[in-house]
């Protein structure tokens, strides 16, 4: 490895077979490569010894690089790159990562190129609950931008490069001049300590960018940039460019505060006015589709769910099918087998047998469920059919099986409350009788 | 790597110290600061991996067996991590198992009871199973590769052909000795899972008597021993081995197939049943893991858990035999554990009156599990029928592996369905 040619990928890193480059920044350069033990293929960052020596001590440093690789390794997320194994030696120092087919958001803030609207207040919000899980686990991003968020899907988002900031001296050398300093929060500029508010500051100019194809500040060195971040407000995105509803300018802004008292205070607060200004401003109205933030906060609000954690609940939203069906549809059938069961979001269901009414089921309540619960009863033992307009979420007996056992088990713990509960209710009204 | 005796790193890892060496390889107590935990590095030198025109494939089929292997996850086999085969160094990365192997209790001064002989070989045998079930054949059982985790726990390490082929050949042609090897594998001929078996009897043989059952002054005599001759018998060498566990250790030790264990089921059936006649009074104090194990696999509650689960559920939970008229649980008292019936009969009662009567493999309590609110006792239930009780405490259950919890939950959610189903139905007719 190190009687490579610097112009040359090297053959090997670590344990790694180099498959070929896949791009290079200021401090790093990223290889595609063969795991053959894990048998997948991996995205290597190699961080340059430069980089590497610079900033505090040698031991010190390298302690640091991979106490913080080794935490952001913990998150395990569908909207995170996994980090898989981090190494750091005397001279060479890489992160072993997960490969994420799609280019990153930098590719959509060229003007030329934007993106519409709703999808990115769909990837927006898909990234502030990311970070929200990160921060729950104590990890700070420190260097949201553009670049490090990669694109898995048509509006599926993976972040990249979690808590190694510091560590990889990025933001130095940001502010000294090789980068710039146009994602970084005031009291990142400062030098402030930082807590979760300065991702929500940067995510909040990542999100100007994409909506306008412009940085919120404009500049021609860093040191009139840094001025601008501190002192001036923005123009609003709706200025930039037509179609921008009032609430996505609102929170773009609240996103940029400069004070943190006046900046959304937790992830959530962010997340769930992204959520709002989408419903409000009916900006998928055009198609049947629903949004995966319209999904995710459907589910969030359910009972049934409570005990999900993130990573689980967009495992749901994953596995579920969802329709709008209008009144009348029968949902499900007597005597039919039954391979999946039904989650209602919004309207009303009714159950009945032989044509006479057993129940009523309303929203955040499940119907079919037998069908999951007892491997002896798979034969739907009463029909159900749709009152009035109404959302529902199918979920499939075989794709739940493909779940992860986290989610499984939620879903277990979740059937079992419900299986407690009218078993008590019956044996009291046997009691009763 | 004679040229770097000592060395400070392996690959990405740190050497904290050297743990052995064998005459193919070394293996090293190392760090891995990523994952944060102490691992076993073993570095394979072998003049295969610099054959020209071999060398590359058996590399490649080293990392692939390696990963294969990686693939068994059991409590009785150690975790293979991570394997890399560079230009000049090979090396696998495992769990690391503080207690050195069984190699030490094959002094004739240094033997175990016979129980614990019988105990490690019956865990031994449900691991192998658990692996040929994988398709994988170990082909090297020794007590060099069988590591001692603590009282009767074992772990069966370096799994997988390619990892020790080389080994295999240098030590038929001399420098090792093939003291373990089945009359098949010295003939070459194809194997399969009862190559394994024999090597286990012979593990076996060695543990009771101190003494391998064939002593050879070289390994010639030695193949000749072990394709022509019958070995002594255990009890000649240790009078107190019973007649039965004689028996086993001969039958797994059969050079012929046909007369050998057809399978790891049958081998290890005959393990638990010895245990069950011929022990079961010398630890009446606490259940033996063996003993545990095998009830737990005939009650139907456990039908749907593998192995590695149900060795879960043997460790997280207390055994207890109890007579008749002990009450087990009293309304009112806070409930922190549910309960099996393994045998016997207990009933439940609510002042007095009786409401069920549960007999083996039913389960109860487990509504402190079930409930989500801080539960408590609401009816008694006592002995009826000298019994063994097997007890779960709720917080054991929490640590368990998700998947152990999902078979639990997949248990109880059946009962449930079938007790709601009465309900109903006793509703409908009332």
């Amino acid at each position: 490895m190190s009687a490579a040619e610097p112009t040359l990928p090297p053959e090997r890193i670590g344990k790694y077979p180099v498959i070929r480059k896949l791009g290079e920044g200021a401090t790093s350069e990223v290889y595609l490569c063969r795991d053959p033990f894990n048998e997948r293929d991996v995205a290597v960052k190699r961080i340059f010894p430069e980089a590497l020596r610079e900033g505090a001590s040698g031991g010190v440093y390298r302690k640091l690089f991979l106490a913080e690789a080794s935490l952001a390794g913990k998150l395990s997320h569908p909207h995170i790159v996994a980090i898989y194994d981090a190494v750091v030696e005397e001279d060479s120092g890489y992160i072993v990562m997960e490969v994420v087919a799609g280019g990153t958001l930098e590719a959509h803030t060229a003007a030329d190129n934007l993106l519409p609207i709703d999808k990115i207040v769909e990837i927006v919000f898909k990234c502030t609950r990311a970070l929200s899980y990160a921060n729950q686990l104590g990890v700070t991003h420190r260097d949201i931008k553009p670049g490090n968020i990669l694109m898995s899907g048509p509006a599926d988002i993976k972040v990249s490069d979690f808590g190694l900031a510091l560590s990889t001296g990025s933001d130095t050398t940001q502010v000294t001049g090789i980068g710039s300093p146009a994602y970084m929060s005031p009291e990142q500029i400062r030098e402030q300590p930082l807590t979760q508010q300065t991702d929500i500051y940067s995510l909040g100019v990542v999100m100007y960018q994409l909506l306008t194809g412009q940085l919120p500040y404009q500049a021609s060195n860093n040191f009139s940039m840094i001025y601008q971040i501190t002192t001036t407000d923005p123009a609003p995105p709706s200025s930039l460019r037509d179609g921008i509803p009032m609430s996505v300018d609102r929170i773009v802004r609240k996103a940029m505060q400069k004070d943190q008292a006046r900046r959304y205070q937790t992830w959530e607060d962010f997340a769930k006015e992204l959520a709002e200004a989408f419903r409000a401003e009916s900006l998928a109205k055009k198609s049947e589709e629903f949004a995966d933030s319209e999904k995710f906060n459907a589910l969030r609000g359910m009972n049934f769910f409570r005990r999900f954690s993130d990573p689980e609940l967009w495992e749901v939203v994953a596995v579920g099918s969802w329709e709008k069906v209008p009144a009348g549809t029968t949902l499900m059938r007597e005597g039919e087998s039954g391979d999946h069961f039904c989650m209602i979001v919004s309207g009303e269901v009714k159950v009945t047998k032989n044509k006479k009414l057993l129940n009523v089921l309303g929203a955040g309540e499940c119907v079919g469920e037998m069908a999951y619960l007892s491997d002896s009863s798979k034969v739907r033992g009463a029909s159900v059919s749709a009152n009035g307009e109404s959302h529902i979420v199918r979920i499939g007996v075989a794709e739940l099986t493909n779940a992860s056992a986290g989610c499984r088990l939620k879903f277990e713990r979740a059937f079992i409350g419900i299986l407690v509960e009218r078993l008590n209710s019956a044996n009291t009204r046997l009691t009763d009788a | 790597m004679s040229e770097a005796p000592s060395r400070d790193r392996i690959g990405k890892y740190p050497v904290i110290k050297q743990l052995g060496s064998g005459a193919t390889s070394e293996v090293f107590l190392c760090n891995d600061p990523f994952n944060g935990r102490d691992v076993a590095v073993k570095v394979v030198a072998t003049d295969i991996f610099d054959d020209p025109a071999r060398g590359k494939l058996f590399k490649k089929l080293f990392v692939n067996e390696a990963s294969l292997a990686g693939k068994l996850q059991h409590p009785h086999i150690v975790q293979i991590y991570d394997a890399v085969a560079e230009d000049r160094l090979n090396y696998i990365v495992m769990e690391y198992v503080d207690g050195g192997t069984l190699e030490k209790f094959c002094a004739a001064d240094n033997l175990l009871p016979i129980e614990r002989v019988v105990e490690m070989s019956f865990k031994c045998s449900r691991a192998l199973e658990f692996a040929h079930r994988m398709g994988i054949t170990h082909r090297d059982i020794k007590p060099a590769n069988i590591l001692h985790a603590g009282g009767s726990d074992v772990k069966i390490t370096d799994f997988g052909a390619a990892l020790n082929a080389a080994a295999e050949t240098t030590q038929v042609s001399a420098i090792g000795s093939p003291a373990y090897m089945s009359p098949q594998q010295v003939k070459e001929h194809p194997l399969d899972h009862r190559t394994d078996i024999y090597s286990m009897g012979v593990v076996m043989y060695h543990l009771l008597t101190g003494r391998l059952p064939f002593q050879a002054s070289n390994s010639f005599s030695l193949i000749y021993q072990i394709t022509n001759m019958d070995p002594t018998p255990p009890s000649a060498l240790r009078p107190e081995i019973p007649a039965r566990v004689e028996a086993i250790v001969l039958r797994a030790m059969a050079r012929d197939h046909d007369d050998r264990y057809p399978d790891w089921e049958t081998f290890s059936l005959d393990l638990a049943e010895v245990f069950r006649t011929e022990y079961i009074g010398a630890t009446e104090a606490e259940f033996a893991d063996t003993d545990k194990f095998e009830t737990l696999r005939t009650l139907a509650f456990f039908e749907n858990f593998t192995d590695a689960e149900l060795w879960e559920v043997a460790r997280m939970s207390s055994w207890r035999s109890v007579p008749a008229g002990e009450v087990l649980m009293r309304e009112g008292e806070p409930g922190n554990f549910f309960c099996i019936l393994a045998e016997g009969e207990v009933k439940v009662t609510k002042r007095g009156k009786l409401l069920n009567l549960l007999r083996t493999g039913e389960a109860f309590g487990e509504m402190a599990y079930l409930a989500k609110n801080a539960p408590m006792r609401v009816a008694d239930v006592s002995v009826t029928d000298n019994a063994k009780i097997i007890s779960i405490p709720t917080p054991n259950l929490e640590q368990a592996s998700d998947t152990c919890r999902h078979k639990f939950d997949r248990a109880f959610m059946e009962i449930l369905v079938e007790r709601l189903t009465m309900a109903n139905i006793r509703l409908s007719g009332v």
